[in-house]
């Protein structure tokens, strides 16, 4: 059964300047103990996808479709309902460490915090809780006396992780937990990260990390320009992509030629019709500027959102 | 063209400066014209500091830079006019590197006035040149800072550096703020720039596939002293062994 079903997801924003189409009619699904890495690239709308989950986008936001998580559809709960999944079934590891964390409370009342949270734990076992999730992430016990500008930035994504597992949630999603790290502390973060996920709980990386991505997830799901372009296995994905969009994107990482894709994103204010990629694609034919390209399953669970993919 | 000799950098730190930092502790390097040197390292091994050091934004607490011969620590007035326009040095995030109210325009000619290097009526056509030069359209012209992408800031950038007709250029971490795809735009750049104008880079970052793409000669950095330097190939096949490459 899955844990959480994804349909026809949309998010917009309507600006003084004009409308910004964040997504457009994303459609994912997450078994239990399924680890899903979402890559893309700055405003293809991996935050924006997160902040949906978990009802976290701000209030201008126009969301449409259906998130369902356990058979529960979390876009048609109330504020108070919702509260409830935060953090115990579904928690979120924020972007950026420095600024996730409060600067001036120390690590561990931080967890403390996050751990007496939903009532269930008397105070006097908090203490343990505390010393418990600190040691799972690796943390040295003074982190819990630190504040957070006296630890590394490594210390701070460990802080972080542990904020984000302190009510065991049944999904953890993490936006960017590798980046701004060098590379041995990038490998540890996610040599952790597959300790604290790997046959346990749900989990979605969004991250830029190609690498990690591989190393951490079961699935893989492509975005660009707000929509999910590539999505499937991701050993099937990694050895063979499909969308040009993803081909290029690999073919642009240093390990993999450093071949650049031509062009820009799109601005999301102003979409034209046919595919999102087409202005910067080299296989592109007339059909692609006039008409969006379904998004179909080309093989079981495989998803390509290309036109030249399946005609 | 470039050579570091036993360089070494101080800073004092905590309570009344108490502890001595050596970020730089004896580094010694050369790069030729035309080439790329790439310097790699953890966070705080001291990479930043030798950039710094190299282009002359800090004074060493020893040791020289050598640039066609010249220490560029001893020389003063015209020379070291001329030397402060052949090295040049780009930082990681490009935002932070344009002031924000001035137009691209304005930010491009600022350097050239100084230098004294073009005059009148001719800043607007060598302005457009430099724009072209990183394939950046005349539109980019009136714009902000803040109305660009972060690529096409990092292009800005570039092209401040150039319009003083630079022979070395630092790169400091310059796509690390930067999406792959950008980044790899950015380097196809400055790469097509390096065969013109027989540029030599000092390239500094952790990324060590990025590094060993891109550089002929490596060295790494680690806690201010050099521990391995030579052609980028032989260096990273060892590292690997070195850090349990994942």
């Amino acid at each position: 059964m899955s844990l959480l079903v994804i349909r026809e997801l949309s998010v917009d924003f309507p600006l003084p300047e004009g409308t910004v189409y964040a997504l457009s009619g994303v459609s994912l699904e997450l078994g239990e103990e399924e680890r899903l890495a979402l890559i893309g690239e700055t405003g293809s709308g991996k935050s924006v996808l997160a902040g949906a989950i978990l009802r976290l986008l701000p209030a201008q936001a126009r969301v449409r479709g259906e998130i369902w998580y356990r058979g529960t559809n979390l876009l048609a709960l109330s504020p108070e309902e919702m509260r409830r999944f935060r953090g115990s079934e579904i928690a979120l590891v924020m972007q950026n460490p420095a600024s996730a964390l409060n600067p001036v409370l120390t690590g561990g009342y931080q967890v403390r915090e996050a751990v007496l949270r939903r009532g269930r734990l008397a105070k006097r076992l908090a203490q343990g809780k505390v010393a418990e999730l600190l040691a799972r992430v690796g943390l040295p016990e003074r982190a819990a006396s630190s504040y957070p500008h006296q630890l590394s930035g490594g210390m701070q994504q460990r802080l972080l992780l542990s904020l984000g597992l302190a009510l065991a949630p049944r999904l953890l999603i993490a936006d960017e937990p590798t980046k701004g790290l060098d590379w041995s502390l990038r490998s540890q973060i996610v040599q952790l990260l597959q300790d604290i996920t790997a046959g346990q709980r749900a989990f979605i990386l969004i991250t830029h990390d190609l690498a990690a991505a591989r190393y951490l997830a079961e699935r893989v799901a492509v975005l660009y320009a707000g929509q999910v372009v590539e999505y499937g296995l991701a050993e099937d994905l990694f050895s063979l992509p499909r969308h040009p969009y993803t081909r290029g994107l690999f073919a642009s990482h240093p390990a993999r030629g450093l071949k650049p894709i031509p062009g820009m994103a799109p601005v999301l204010t102003s979409l034209s019709r046919g595919c999102r990629f087409q202005p910067r694609c080299g296989q592109a034919r007339p059909v692609c500027a006039r008409e969006d390209p379904p998004f179909v399953e080309i093989s079981e669970g495989y998803f390509v959102r290309c036109h030249r993919c399946f005609r | 063209m470039l050579q570091v000799e036993n360089l070494r950098k101080y800073f004092r730190d905590g309570w009344w400066g108490r502890r001595l930092v050596k970020a730089v502790d004896g580094v010694s390097f050369a790069i030729e014209a035309g080439s790329t040197f790439g310097l790699v390292g953890e966070s705080g091994a001291g990479k930043s500091t030798v950039g710094r050091l190299v282009a002359g934004l800090l004074r060493p607490t020893d040791g020289r830079v050598l640039f066609e011969g010249r220490d560029i620590f001893k020389a003063n007035g015209r020379e070291a006019f001329y030397l402060r326009r052949k090295i040049q040095i780009i930082f990681q995030n490009p935002e932070g590197a344009l002031n924000p109210r001035m137009r691209i325009g304005e930010i491009l000619a600022e350097p050239l006035l100084v230098h004294r290097l073009v005059r009148g009526r001719h800043v607007r056509e060598r302005v457009g040149e430099l724009l072209a030069m990183v394939g950046l359209g005349p539109e980019f012209y009136s714009r902000y800072p803040w109305e660009m992408s972060g690529g096409q800031n990092q292009r800005v950038v570039i092209a401040r550096a150039l319009s003083l007709g630079p022979s070395l250029l630092v790169l400091d971490e310059p796509t690390s703020a930067l999406d792959v795809s950008v980044q790899a735009q950015v380097f196809q750049l400055l790469k097509q720039i390096q065969n013109k104008m027989r540029l030599a880079y000092l390239l500094i970052s952790h990324d060590l596939e990025l590094v060993s793409r891109v550089a002929g000669e490596v060295a790494v950095l680690h806690q201010g002293r050099l521990v391995e330097q030579g052609p980028a190939a032989s260096v990273f096949s060892h590292l690997c062994v070195v850090y349990g490459h994942k």
